[in-house]
């Protein structure tokens, strides 16, 4: 089951129809977004990232062979162009309260908290505990060594265990948010 | 108890509010990108045969004006730092290009029926001592050879030094030969023969004269410029024109909503790149885009207009198939020209004439 689109979408884009790789895009942009606000903590560098890989999409998906290669393929572009968009803006993560929930008030603390990570401990986080990739996969899809995954991870939790005390950081079993484009 | 801290981020991403799809930047972008890949692969194809030295020869390039070249027989080496691309150029760019010139420059003449110029290459930007030229015939797709025109007071005679890592130039196989201050290298099979009578018997003024006419009028807001030649021979001589292909028309309406001129990069100007194991990183390059104005704000609404009619296979939205590519004509008057060109090559173009103040929509003559 794909991550980001239904398989069957991701196999009509990977066919060339223009139409379908339209609708790919529309189907793919909700989540691409959030998950670039997340790692940047900018609505307008995510809005500059999630364009990009848009643009990727358009460019380059007819060139993948498996439908089931495109969840880590996406991965490895948003993640890609949020660092490039992170490091062209010059910005250390830190991300604005105001952009952070739709409401304003929702786990600001966690949002606030991520802010306080480096930029590397706050991909891994993002990845691990909102999107519920291995660490095999969070490697492929930043480029490095499971071995970096593990200990960013491990730095990660140990700073979130200070900033964020009463919190429990287990993951919980059976618990999947990721839908299609959610 | 305590909060799970992957549940309480999963809802916190939930409920980011998502701005709605920016289908008109992202067409952007892509032309845009398209149009990167475009020169990066005209560039590979020209460094295929004519080698990148390393870094050492590059800084001696930047103190040289940006290039250097190296001829031996039919072996030859390049350095170069910093270069700008255009796209199908304009009688201006073409102009401007061999006005700037640090030499005087012979454009190739003899060139086939059909082909227009394609590309437009050079370094530096500001005073072009290295003009790459290429051409295509937009019907047939048939591509000429690159040909490369350099200030002769930059060519060294003799083997190019080697590569950093010790290996040898690879062989070349390119024709050159001298015109006035000029030096011809061709990269391609065939034409060489057949250029060099013609373009030692004409002046720089007879050669510029001979190639405006190779150049497109209009401004070809598309990828696939498959009808390029068409609305070039449609369009009026007045005013401005631009052909949008079918992904251009998809945007149009959203551009249209928010009131914006359709945009396009006029010149691709790539600067400091570094050079990596003796090859260029142009992921690491400095881009400049020099942008223009391709349909103004009014146009864009004209051809949106028009597309709102039904004419070309469907309402204007994105995703859907269109049927045609538009050519848009705008001058200072009271009314837009819009040809609609349909994709299938047997069926004529329709003309169709929008107020320029009411947007109303008549089918022309």
């Amino acid at each position: 089951m794909g991550r980001w689109a239904p398989p069957e979408a991701v196999a009509s884009a990977l066919t060339g129809n223009e139409t379908a790789v339209d609708e790919l895009i529309a189907a793919i942009w909700p989540a691409c977004f959030r998950l670039a606000t997340m790692v940047t903590g900018d609505r307008g560098l995510a809005e500059d990232a999630a364009q990009e890989t848009c643009v990727t999409v358009y460019r380059k998906v007819r060139g993948l062979r498996r439908v089931e290669a495109f969840d880590a393929w996406l991965y490895r572009i948003i993640m890609r162009e949020s660092a490039l968009v992170r490091r062209r803006s010059g910005q250390v993560a830190e991300p604005r309260d105001q952009i952070a929930t739709g409401d304003g008030t929702i786990a600001l603390d966690v949002w606030r908290a991520l802010g306080e990570l480096s930029a590397q401990l706050r991909e891994v986080t993002v990845l691990f505990y909102f999107h519920d990739l291995t660490g095999e996969e969070i490697a492929a899809a930043l480029r490095v060594s499971h071995g970096a995954v593990r200990m960013r991870l491990s730095r990660a939790r140990e700073r979130l265990r200070v900033l964020l005390g009463d919190y429990d950081f287990e993951q919980p079993t059976g618990y999947k948010v990721m839908n299609y484009a959610v | 108890m305590p909060s799970n801290f992957a549940e309480v981020g999963k809802t916190l991403q939930t409920t980011i509010p998502v701005p709605e799809l920016p289908g008109t930047s992202i067409r952007s972008r892509l032309r845009d990108a398209n149009a990167r890949a475009r020169s990066r692969a005209l560039i590979a194809c020209t460094l295929a045969a004519i080698t990148v030295l390393g870094s050492g020869t590059v800084i001696a390039a930047i103190k040289l004006g940006g290039v250097r070249i190296w001829l031996a027989g039919d072996k030859a080496a390049i350095a170069m730092h910093s270069f700008a691309f255009i796209q199908n150029p304009n009688a201006d760019d073409l102009r401007r290009v061999t006005t700037d010139a640090t030499f005087p420059v012979v454009l190739p003449v003899g060139i086939p029926k059909g082909m227009h110029m394609n590309s437009l290459f050079f370094s530096p930007a500001d005073h072009p001592n290295f003009i790459e030229v290429t051409y295509r015939n937009a019907k047939t797709d048939a591509r000429s050879a690159q040909f490369i025109l350099v200030d002769s007071s930059l060519v060294n005679h003799g083997r190019a030094p080697a590569l950093p890592n010790g290996e040898q130039l690879p062989v070349a196989q390119v024709t050159h030969w001298n015109v006035g201050q000029e030096t011809v290298v061709v990269m391609g099979p065939g034409q060489a023969a057949q250029m060099k009578a013609p373009m030692s018997g004409v002046t720089p003024a007879e050669s510029l004269a001979q190639t405006l006419p190779m150049l497109y009028r209009i401004t070809l807001v598309a990828d696939q410029d498959r009808l390029a030649d068409e609305a070039d021979a449609i369009a009026p001589s007045q005013g401005r024109s631009a052909l949008l292909d079918r992904d251009s028309l998809r945007g149009i309406v959203s551009v249209a909503q928010s009131h914006k001129a359709l945009m396009v990069v006029r010149e691709t100007m790539f600067d400091t790149y570094p050079i990596v194991a003796g090859k260029p990183d142009f992921a690491h390059a400095k881009r400049h885009l020099t942008l223009e104005t391709a349909v103004s704000a009014g146009g864009v609404r004209a051809i949106a207009a028009v597309l709102a009619s039904d004419v070309c296979g469907s309402g204007g939205r994105m995703g859907s198939g269109f049927t045609c590519e538009m050519l848009i004509n705008e001058r200072s008057g009271r009314a837009y020209w819009i040809w609609v060109l349909p994709l299938n090559a047997s069926a004529p173009p329709t003309k169709y004439v929008v107020d320029s103040t009411t947007f109303h929509v008549v089918q022309g003559r």
